[in-house]
């Protein structure tokens, strides 16, 4: 920080809130004068420039000199136009009785944007012909206006933008520029493929073609913001609207992408895929309502989709019904959760939608882990009056929903010792008599290795013969 | 002689060296500049070069609010800086000492 200079001007100088309207004046036309370069351009050639021009007059070792109200504002630049309109000259009104003539001090402002421009290294601006004074006039007018409503703005914020720290978080910033060049050619693409071809917002899509495309498009930003690739003179006008369209659209796109990959069901990159899967796999899948939870949410879940009910087989591979099922921490496994249980769902191979009904146990508790589940179908349906939950309505009865099988495959357990077997263990297929005392006769060695008779007790006695899924049959029916 | 002709070749390479003695911000740079004997060097000139040299990385800046006016943007020099000037130094040494012999002799071709 340097202490090169009091802030505060001499005694005696001119200065007041007229002065700096005059300063100001003259800095705006010099600013026009510059409209043809791009407005950073502008800002960063004339940043500070109003300190500079006070300080100079303040400077000034005669005194300054002044005109007459009616002696006009010699410009002779393009920009001529617009001084007549200048709004930072009515900002202050003693511009019409006596004014600082600060052309007479500092010269024409477009000459002092010349020179300014010329030693910053950029080219001078185009020739003032005929055709181009009325379009600099009118885009001057408008940069003299936007000028002075950027610098209100700035100001407001001039504590914290002043600030070395602010300074390093803009270096910092500056290093992401290249980066919000690929996100921006990323947005573009992907919104215009979403609008125009339909496509899925996503990282990539899905296809070789829309991929070429959201390329492309990042290569050309890239070139766009490395000043590469844009030949015309309207382009880089263009560009910047565009960008900060793309800023704008940037935030609720990469939202909606890391929502969607963060849960995979959740309508993403692969709705296609997994409404594939669902119909291939026969749609068991509850009937959406209030949109579906992924993998992770509650429930039975298997290979993406979820469960809605439990079909149990013994190891001869005959069914068995009214199972409870517990995971390893002794909780109840429920394909039907809480929510599950007021939504209807569809299941193979049958009609309509089906709303799954508990099992009630001997204290009175509903059981959603006694399988498979018995359902009611929709028009048998009432609503339970305490939390209207869909039951059975009066003189209707739950269905059995279709086994997917009739008999699966025979397990060999390898878990159980040919001790255990061999020591006659009871098991209950090879009753004769269906009773599933353990100290029945010994079992063939085939069957006998069955771990545990208790599964079949509840089932009320029906014992399964291993070679007759008939009565089965006959239940589902 | 016009010595603004002059001025330009070196402008960069004085600006530098005000800056590098202390921190300035546009009006300060050509004050001192003035005030070291560059009469003619023109406000808008320094304004341009020290904008430019920013650009080319030279030369650090930050702003200095005001309570009595506009703020004010002042400019320090940093490595690069440092180097170019150095560079500056050298061949402006080179080049003066050549110029100075071919003027005091007055004989440009023996």
């Amino acid at each position: 920080m340097s202490t090169t200079t009091p802030a505060q001007p001499p005694a005696g100088a001119p200065v007041g809130l007229a002065f700096y309207g005059h300063v100001h004046a003259y800095a705006q036309q010099v600013r026009a004068h510059l409209a043809d370069l791009r407005p950073e351009q502008v800002e960063e050639l004339t940043d500070g420039l109003e300190a500079d021009l006070a300080e100079a007059v303040v400077d000034a070792p005669g005194a300054l000199p002044r005109r007459g109200a009616a002696a006009p504002v010699p410009d002779g630049g393009p920009a001529g136009p617009t001084v007549a309109h200048d709004p930072g000259a009515r900002v202050d009104g003693s511009l019409d009785d006596t004014s600082l003539d600060l052309v007479a001090f500092f010269g024409p402002p477009a000459e002092y944007a010349a020179e300014l421009r010329a030693a910053a290294g950029l080219p001078p601006a185009a020739a003032p012909g005929g055709a181009r004074r009325p379009r600099i006039g009118v885009r001057g007018g408008l940069l003299v206006l936007g000028g002075i409503l950027s610098s209100g703005w700035r100001s407001l914020w001039r504590p914290v933008t002043s600030t070395p720290q602010w300074a390093s978080v803009l270096d910092f910033l500056r290093t992401l520029t290249p980066a919000w060049w690929i996100l921006r050619g990323w947005v573009v693409a992907t919104l215009l493929l979403a609008l125009l071809g339909g496509y899925q917002v996503a990282l990539l899509p899905r296809d070789l073609s829309a991929r070429v495309v959201v390329l492309a498009a990042v290569v050309v930003s890239v070139q766009w913001g490395r000043g590469r690739w844009l030949p015309t003179a309207w382009l880089p006008k263009v560009v910047r609207p565009l960008s900060v369209a793309a800023a704008v659209a940037a935030v609720p796109t990469v939202l909606y992408v890391t929502a969607a990959s963060a849960s995979v069901s959740v309508s993403g990159w692969d709705d296609g895929y997994q409404q594939g899967w669902a119909d291939a796999s026969g749609g068991t899948q509850q009937v959406s309502y209030g949109g579906p939870s992924g993998p992770g949410g509650d429930g039975v879940w298997v290979d993406g989709t979820q469960v809605s009910n439990l079909f149990v087989y013994d190891a001869a591979g005959d069914p068995v019904r009214d199972v409870q099922i517990f995971d390893d921490r002794g909780r109840q496994v429920r394909t039907v959760t809480e929510e599950g249980a007021y939504g209807p769902w569809s299941v193979p191979d049958v009609e309509g939608t089906w709303y799954f009904q508990p099992t009630l146990s001997t204290d009175g508790r509903e059981r959603w882990n006694v399988y498979p589940l018995r359902a009611v179908t929709e028009e048998d349906v009432e609503y339970a009056d305490g939390d209207g939950r869909p039951v059975p309505g009066t003189g209707t009865r739950t269905h059995e929903m279709p086994w997917p099988f009739l008999k699966a495959p025979t397990a060999v357990p390898s878990s159980v010792g040919s001790d255990d077997a061999a020591s006659g263990t009871g098991e209950p297929g090879t009753g004769e008599t269906g009773d599933p005392a353990p100290s029945g006769d010994a079992a063939d060695p085939a069957d006998g290795t069955a771990p545990e008779p208790a599964p079949t007790s509840p089932a009320g006695g029906s014992v399964p013969q291993p070679t007759g899924p008939t009565p089965v049959v006959g239940a589902i029916g | 002689m016009d010595t603004t002709q002059l001025l330009k070749g070196v402008l960069d390479a004085a600006v530098l060296a005000v800056v590098e003695a202390e921190d300035g911000y546009g009006y300060d740079v050509v004050r001192r500049l003035r005030a070291a004997g560059l009469d003619d060097v023109g406000d808008a000139s320094v304004y341009g070069t020290l904008r430019r040299l920013y650009a080319n990385g030279a030369l650090t800046t930050y702003v200095v609010p005001s309570d009595a006016g506009p703020h004010r943007k002042y400019y320090g020099i940093n490595a690069q800086g440092r180097a170019m000037l150095d560079l500056h130094r050298k061949e402006w040494q080179t080049f003066a000492g050549t110029v100075s012999a071919l003027l005091r002799t007055g004989e440009v071709a023996a």
